[in-house]
């Protein structure tokens, strides 16, 4: 089974103007998607997890690395050849306001991709279609006559989805698209793209900082510091034995909304990151790591396989203490793959 | 565009919209009735005045009285019938050549805002120049080479005033294409030129509404100036910027009215412009409903 | 239960002299107390009722996490704590009852003191705070300044005390830094030094953590209750979306809905078992499955301010209301010991 999309080394460097630096966004980023699958990509600001998904569409264009797509190779080739796949590979972005022309109706920017990529040519068609893609979405049809600003964020955000299913994708790219939501809108728009997953078989690359979410939606998560991949694994493994102490670090910051849920408090990162344009020599979370050793300040560790495909890149995984904390007295559901 | 559309589909409720907005907005009221007062002016102004706009009489130089309610010029002509006559010549100038510098300036100035490439600098380098030459001087070597008459007069004016417009959209597209709605749109297919007049076109508008009444009263007096020197409107055509021109050393002498009158009608014309596009600025606005 | 706010001591923090007179020892200790306080603007558009009866006391040593979604009327209750409503607002009625005198009776010269020295303020967002074009080891000494007379050496190490312990590594560098040099998760430190500096008794943290990443949200917190603890501020209102932050730092929790206070209680037992059906579809929310609350109340957007509904403000969204929800507000009543709640099926919930 062809992976729908497939990420080899890529990297994405951009140059400072007036200056021979770079800002290193992503290093070596590899990681593969199935169809129906999620895969979580978790990361602080600055990991580069969203210029990861940009480079996916070509929003930017990668420095170097290769971009898979259903198996074929998109990483080089020209923007108006690479237009084809767009209508296979769509995005919903993270502040739904923000990401909506204000001075078109909900009617019309759902109906805009399908004008784009004559879908439906026929008006009346149009409008169907339009009316079963708000259905979808749970959007009332008053709605669709509305401008985004009379709208609530969970109601502009399922916009944003239908708009982006609208041709009927294998991809999504969800770049944290609820963080800037209330929690009950949250919690039905996650609710939503789980159960679209499950009927119309999309796979998605859901780009978050918000653990909690990662874990409810993604079959396999994979975690980002400082431009690198650090671990990667199925959330069963990530969540329940993570290896990196970077990971760990995230994980003993989740904040559970259940007061006898305890804290692990060890793994505390220390100082402040350092900037992605001077990265260090050696592994890059070295200066704040708790337990660094003095050969991790000499050479950037490999992503290694430590066992059914959960990979982490540390010199110090098979040492590494019993979790012991890391395992919380409340057990939360994960999706198994 | 989604606005008529909606009008059409959901009139109860858009005229009660209306009724409300101006309920709530009484400027805009007067800026709209004043407009409407110049404009029926230019249709039925020469119908109204009382004398002749063109012919002199012997009544030189009378103050306001009952027989010229406005008093009037040097050439004993009656500055009241002038000034009614004048919208004919000075709104028609003023509005069409701000129009065209608004037609022209404003997708050139989408195209420089977001084409990052040679083209886009050099359609602002080339408006750059063009802003910076004296505007009275080019204006008569213009006229003076394409002859004269109302329609050179306005695409002299209009040239001269576009780059503004261009530098104004320019500067609004490069604010707005940082959005997020802008690269969502780029995802989703849409080729540079629909994103440029489907998506950045409409949300970089609003400077160039709030700039357009002022840019026509600008073009009433540019047209002064040159009907001045004998390169925009021939006398005795009636045109206020011409009046105020022949009024203005009178103003020293005591002869207030001849400069006085022109002058007030100008700026009550270009207030109700004002007004009347900040009422359309918000009115055009989805947001602000 | 672990300590929620223990203290790791700090060395070379230096305390004004505070005097305690016979205020401080309120009755119940109760700290502040707000009474049915109902707060409107005015706009061309009518009279939008923001808050609606909102009340609630907070006693000696409760960190009370107050949550509430966008249109609760949250930030608007912060700025009423401190009596700092301006038109178009106003403060229709209520009171806001610290250490005996009603707040929103005081006047403005005999508020100053309080501001800022006693009830202590970090604002939602840090980059509107702090002013770009002083450095921020300034603005938090003028803070402090103005409300003690004490020498510029002594309130500069005074600052620096409340710089380091907000965990911040180089309180020397930072204090000379200017807001837009600074880090998010550094910005928020500054601000809540500023609203710690002068060890107030009483803290609103308006959203204190949002937008940050979560591992220095996790530090950030961290800091904050390490520093109330040893500060003894005598109480604290967190107010946030985030139940987890609540869950994990407050001991009592209080939740708002339409600029109305609908359930309190403790930590503990909210989380176990929410009352209101509001209650158990945020908390179902923050679980990310909803399932469970649906039969009890559904999405929907809250009432609109202009025109409040008669009746129970949450009617329209709630799937058990029935008679007397249509017709009367419910009052907000104890139904358990320390368990407060605004619904007229109380009985039926509980």
């Amino acid at each position: 089974m062809t992976s729908v999309l497939e990420l080899r080394d890529l990297v994405k460097h951009f140059p400072i103007m007036g200056s021979k630096n770079e800002v290193h966004a992503v290093t070596g980023v590899s990681f593969t998607i199935g169809p129906g699958e999620t895969l979580g990509l978790v990361g602080e600001s600055g990991s580069g997890k969203t210029t990861v998904g940009r480079c996916v569409l070509r929003l930017i264009e990668p420095t170097s690395g290769t971009i898979l797509f259903r198996g074929e190779d998109v990483t080089h080739i020209p923007q108006d050849d690479f237009r084809q796949y767009r209508p296979k590979m769509q995005m919903v972005f993270q502040d739904p306001g923000d990401s909506l022309n204000p001075r078109q109706l909900a009617a019309s920017i759902i109906e805009e991709p399908l004008l784009l990529w004559h879908k439906c040519p026929d008006r009346a068609d149009r409008r169907r279609r339009v009316e079963e893609l708000a259905e979808t979405v749970k959007m009332t049809y008053g709605m669709l006559e509305q401008y985004p600003h009379q709208m609530s964020g969970g109601e502009q955000q399922r916009v944003g989805i239908a708009k982006a299913i609208a041709t009927d994708p294998d991809l999504l790219i969800l770049d944290e698209p609820t963080s800037s939501l209330d929690p009950s809108a949250h919690a039905e728009i996650i609710e939503l793209l789980i159960k679209l997953q499950e009927e119309r078989n999309y796979s998605y690359l859901f780009i978050s900082h918000d653990l909690m979410t990662v874990r409810h939606i993604s079959h396999r998560v994979a975690i980002m510091y400082l431009s690198q991949l650090v671990e990667v694994g199925t959330t069963t493994q990530i969540f329940k034995e993570p290896q990196h102490p970077y990971s760990r670090s995230l994980l003993s910051a989740v904040l559970y909304p259940d007061p006898t849920a305890r804290r692990p408090r060890s793994y505390r990162l220390q100082g402040e990151i350092p900037s992605p344009i001077h990265l260090p020599r050696g592994c890059y979370l070295a200066s704040r790591c708790p337990v660094a050793e003095p050969r991790c300040l000499d050479s950037v560790p490999p992503l290694i396989e430590i066992g059914e495909g959960h990979k982490v890149a540390c010199f110090r995984v098979s040492t590494l203490d019993e979790l012991g904390e890391y395992k919380y007295a409340v057990d939360l559901e994960t999706r198994i793959t | 565009m989604d606005g008529v559309k909606r009008l059409s589909g959901t009139l109860g409720r858009d005229v009660r919209y209306l009724v409300g907005f101006f309920r709530a907005r009484p400027l805009s009221v007067v800026g709209l009735v004043l407009v409407l007062i110049f404009v029926s002016l230019m249709v039925f102004g020469r119908s109204l005045a009382p004398y002749d706009p063109e012919k002199a009489s012997s009544d030189f130089l009378f103050p306001p009285g009952p027989k010229h309610w406005m008093g009037t010029d040097r050439a004993g002509l009656d500055v009241f019938s002038r000034i009614l006559v004048a919208p004919q010549v000075d709104l028609t100038i003023g509005l069409s050549a701000a129009a065209l510098a608004v037609l022209i300036g404003t997708p050139l100035g989408v195209i420089s805002g977001y084409m990052h490439n040679w083209y886009g600098s050099t359609i602002a380098r080339v408006f750059d120049v063009l802003q910076c030459l004296p505007p009275f001087v080019v204006a008569m070597c213009l006229v003076a080479f394409a002859g004269q008459s109302v329609s050179n007069v306005i695409i002299v004016i209009a040239l001269l005033n576009s780059p503004l417009f261009v530098r104004l959209v320019r500067s609004k597209v490069h604010s707005v294409q940082e959005r997020k709605f802008v690269e969502a749109a780029a995802c989703l297919g849409n080729s540079k030129w629909r994103i440029m007049f489907r998506h950045l076109l409409p949300n970089s508008l609003e400077p160039v509404l709030i700039q357009f009444p002022v840019n026509a009263g600008w073009a009433i007096l540019l047209t002064s100036g040159l009907s001045f020197v004998g390169a925009g409107v021939r006398p005795p055509t009636p045109e206020w910027g011409a009046m105020i021109a022949v009024g203005a050393p009178l103003l020293v002498t005591g002869q207030w009215w001849v400069a006085m009158f022109p002058g007030i009608a100008v700026g009550l014309c270009v207030l109700g412009l004002a007004l009347s596009a900040n009422a359309l600025e918000i009115l055009l606005d989805p947001t602000r409903r | 239960m672990a300590t929620k706010a223990g203290g790791k001591g700090v060395q070379g923090i230096m305390r004004p002299q505070v005097v305690e007179n016979e205020e401080e020892k309120s009755i119940h200790g109760v700290i502040l107390e707000v009474r049915g306080v109902d707060v409107h603007f005015t706009t061309r558009a009518g009279t939008a009722h923001v808050l609606n009866d909102m009340g609630f006391a907070c006693e000696r040593g409760q960190m009370i996490g107050l949550v509430g979604e966008s249109g609760s009327g949250k930030t608007v209750l912060a700025g009423v704590l401190v009596n700092n409503i301006r038109r178009p607002g106003r403060i229709s009625g209520g009171h806001v009852i610290y250490k005996g005198h009603d707040l929103l009776k005081v006047n403005e010269e005999d508020l100053q003191p309080i501001r800022g020295r006693e009830i202590g303020m970090v604002v939602a967002k840090s980059s509107t705070a702090l002013n770009p074009l002083v450095c921020v080891g300034d603005q938090i000494a003028n803070i402090y300044q103005s409300h003690f007379e004490v020498s510029k050496e002594e309130a500069k190490a005074r600052v620096l005390a409340a710089i380091a312990a907000t965990g911040i590594n180089d309180p020397d560098a930072r204090f000379r830094s200017f807001p837009h040099e600074l880090s998010g998760g550094m910005a928020k430190r500054v601000v809540i030094a500023a609203a710690l500096v002068c060890e107030p008794t009483f803290l609103i943290a308006d959203e204190p953590t949002s937008g940050l990443d979560v591992t220095i949200q996790a530090q950030v917190l961290d800091s904050m209750m390490d520093l109330i603890g040893q500060m003894k501020t005598a109480g604290t209102l967190l107010m946030t979306r985030d139940l987890g932050i609540i869950a994990q730092y407050c001991t009592r929790v209080i939740v708002t809905y339409a600029g109305q206070v609908v359930e309190q209680g403790s930590v503990e037992g909210f989380f176990q078992r929410p009352l209101h059906p509001y209650s158990k579809l945020l908390l179902a929310s923050a679980r990310l499955n909803t399932a469970p609350a649906r039969r009890f109340a559904k999405m929907g957007p809250p009432p609109d301010k202009f025109k409040l509904p008669d009746g129970c403000l949450f009617r329209a969204r709630c799937l058990v209301a029935d008679g007397p929800c249509q017709s009367d507000r419910p009052p907000l009543l104890e139904v358990e010991p320390g368990h407060l709640l605004r619904c007229w099926k109380g009985e039926a919930l509980s």
